[in-house]
């Protein structure tokens, strides 16, 4: 009897464990989809309470035209991984001829196993694939064993 | 407690607040011209190469873009908004692109991306359903939101040249911090901490006169710890509340160690504290505790200093789950801030030392905790859960005993008395 909800945006934004506030991104985002800014960082923060802080997360929001929304969250970015992974705070200035850091396949393999939570149809070997691509992108060398990291 | 200061603030800052102007009505409304003004003094250059770039880029320009780049270069002005995101919208993309285009942008730094559905005026609305799974409007509009300090334009015109389409409308403005706080307002109420305590949000009025309001402007700088919203918040005030109650805090000197929106230097001093002092590693949050201090008729008797501060990731170990986290550290290396500003050594020492932080950077900071409590001193340390507690009490046991542990949900409080011999 009552009309089903109808989507008036979805909303990509990349925030960092218990840290959403109505700052950007956050803010603009939210308040041009005029949904309640306080309720989706209460909600994300206590939601992320549990996480590691100042992981990034990625979330997907659907707004709805009558204001409410639903959020999922997604597994934090592979770069995220690779550089925790490697030790290093920023990417290389020119990935492909300059390395700044390496890491191991097993890692490689942890992270993939991650990151296939998002990606469950997809086979293991093609997620390490990309994820070598992302390693490539930077600057980021792959070395079979750790010790040779 | 709305004094008449305050009110006529708030009233002018809506006044100014609209959502982001559209050109057509840049001429209509005078206040326009002003935040017209704010995006030409903070980037002129910027704003005036954001204009001609998504002119040049699409055929269909909005006449009204040419409007409002001649408004801003006929204005000068000085009262400026600060710049918090640069909006930039890709129009008339194909729904199957949509998502795709998004996570570039994404990709390419953008904060956050919306998908939503492109009408041109007049036209009829596609209705997507909660129920129906995936689902995207077959011609969506994509606006993304940039730092400052990024060239959204550039990206959205060469993205949407990478997807062939670069003949759609683009439009780029500057998002001004007030432009959402508007939307924020009405989500926060007087709350109460506890008996006889309350927090006050600037707009409203203190339900209890005769309690003691801590009035605060959430949102203020752009920062949102310590509105009060938080469990450890309140769990510091109760426990700044026991203070007052047992009589230490008449005459003290208090250190808020991260202290965000400086709520809780700003309470203490409510509660009868002689002088409180404030740091933080983030230069917003010491323009909040300054901001609220006055709020409160206590700005003389508090000093905020900016903490110099680091970001440092630490590699993983054994497996992901177990290595630190990426963190906004002091750093331990500087000097500590009241000695690098040249305050004495006497002034650098305190009654109550409150720290409402995170477990991470706690556990480094009980050397430099330590040296600012006086012997049989208090300690407050909040922003860890109760699983934590045991490490931070054995990283403060040094020089700190009397540990206690108070919890809201999964949050702890702990607090301690300075050793006299250590």
């Amino acid at each position: 009897m009552s009309k089903p909800k109808t989507v008036a945006a979805t909303i990509r934004l990349v925030i960092n464990a218990g840290q959403a506030k109505p700052s950007p991104p956050v803010g603009p985002a939210l308040g041009q989809a005029g949904l309640k800014i306080m309720d989706f960082c209460k909600d994300f923060n206590a939601k992320t309470a549990t996480f590691k802080d100042d992981v990034p997360v990625p979330v997907v929001i659907t707004a709805f035209t009558d204001k409410t929304f639903t959020y999922v969250m997604k597994t934090p970015p592979a770069s995220y991984f690779i550089k925790k992974a490697a030790g290093m705070s920023g990417g290389s200035q020119k990935p492909g001829h300059q390395h700044v850091a390496s890491i191991s396949l097993k890692h490689l393999h942890e992270i993939a196993a991650v990151k296939q939570q998002d990606l469950r149809l997809v086979p293991l070997e093609s997620i390490c694939k990309s994820l070598m691509g992302t390693c490539r992108s930077m600057g980021v060398r792959v070395v079979a064993r750790p010790e040779d990291a | 407690m709305c004094s008449a200061m305050a009110l006529s603030r708030t009233l002018s800052r809506l006044a100014a607040c609209r959502r982001s102007p559209t050109a057509s009505r840049a001429a209509a409304w005078p206040r326009r011209p002003l935040q017209a003004a704010a995006v030409a003094a903070t980037a002129p250059t910027a704003s005036s190469s954001m204009f001609s770039s998504s002119l040049s880029a699409s055929h269909r320009s909005m006449s009204g873009m040419r409007a409002a780049s001649s408004s801003t270069s006929s204005i000068t002005g000085s009262m400026a908004a600060e710049v918090c995101s640069i909006k930039c919208c890709l129009a008339d993309v194909p729904g199957g692109m949509a998502e795709e285009v998004a996570e570039v942008l994404l990709a390419y730094g953008a904060q956050s991306v919306a998908v939503e559905e492109y009408r041109p005026s007049g036209g009829p609305e596609q209705e997507i359903y909660a129920d129906t799974e995936g689902r995207v409007w077959d011609r969506c509009t994509v606006v993304a939101y940039f730092p400052p300090e990024e060239d959204g334009a550039a990206i959205l015109a060469s993205t949407a040249a990478d997807f062939g389409l670069q003949d759609r409308q683009q439009l780029v403005e500057a998002v001004r911090t007030q432009d959402w706080e508007q939307s924020i307002r009405d989500s926060y109420q007087p709350a109460q901490v506890g008996e006889g305590l309350w927090i006050v949000p600037i707009w409203s009025q203190a339900p209890d006169p005769a309690a003691t309001n801590i009035i605060l402007e959430p949102g203020a700088c752009g920062l949102a710890f310590g509105t009060g919203d938080h469990p450890t918040t309140r769990l510091c005030l109760r426990w700044l509340q026991r203070l007052q109650q047992a009589g230490s805090l008449e005459g003290a000197a208090v250190m808020d160690y991260g202290a965000g929106s400086g709520v809780l230097a700003v309470a203490a001093l409510l509660m009868g504290a002689e002088r409180a002092v404030g740091s933080d590693v983030e230069p917003l949050a010491v323009k909040a505790t300054q901001a609220n201090a006055a709020l409160n008729g206590v700005s003389e008797r508090v000093a905020a200093y900016l903490c110099a501060g680091k970001y440092s990731y630490v590699a993983v170990s054994c497996c992901l789950s177990c290595s630190q986290p990426y963190c906004s550290y002091a750093d331990l290396k500087q000097p500590e801030p009241l000695a690098a500003a040249g305050i004495e050594p006497q002034q650098r020492l305190f009654e109550v030392t409150v720290a409402n932080i995170l477990q991470g950077p706690l556990l480094d900071l009980a050397p430099r905790l330590a040296a600012y409590t006086k012997p049989s001193g208090l300690l407050g340390l909040s922003g860890i859960l109760q699983e934590q507690t045991a490490a931070v009490m054995e990283a403060y046991s040094p020089w700190f005993h009397s540990f206690q542990v108070e919890g809201e949900q999964r949050w702890a409080l702990v607090t301690a008395v300075r050793r006299t011999d250590t």
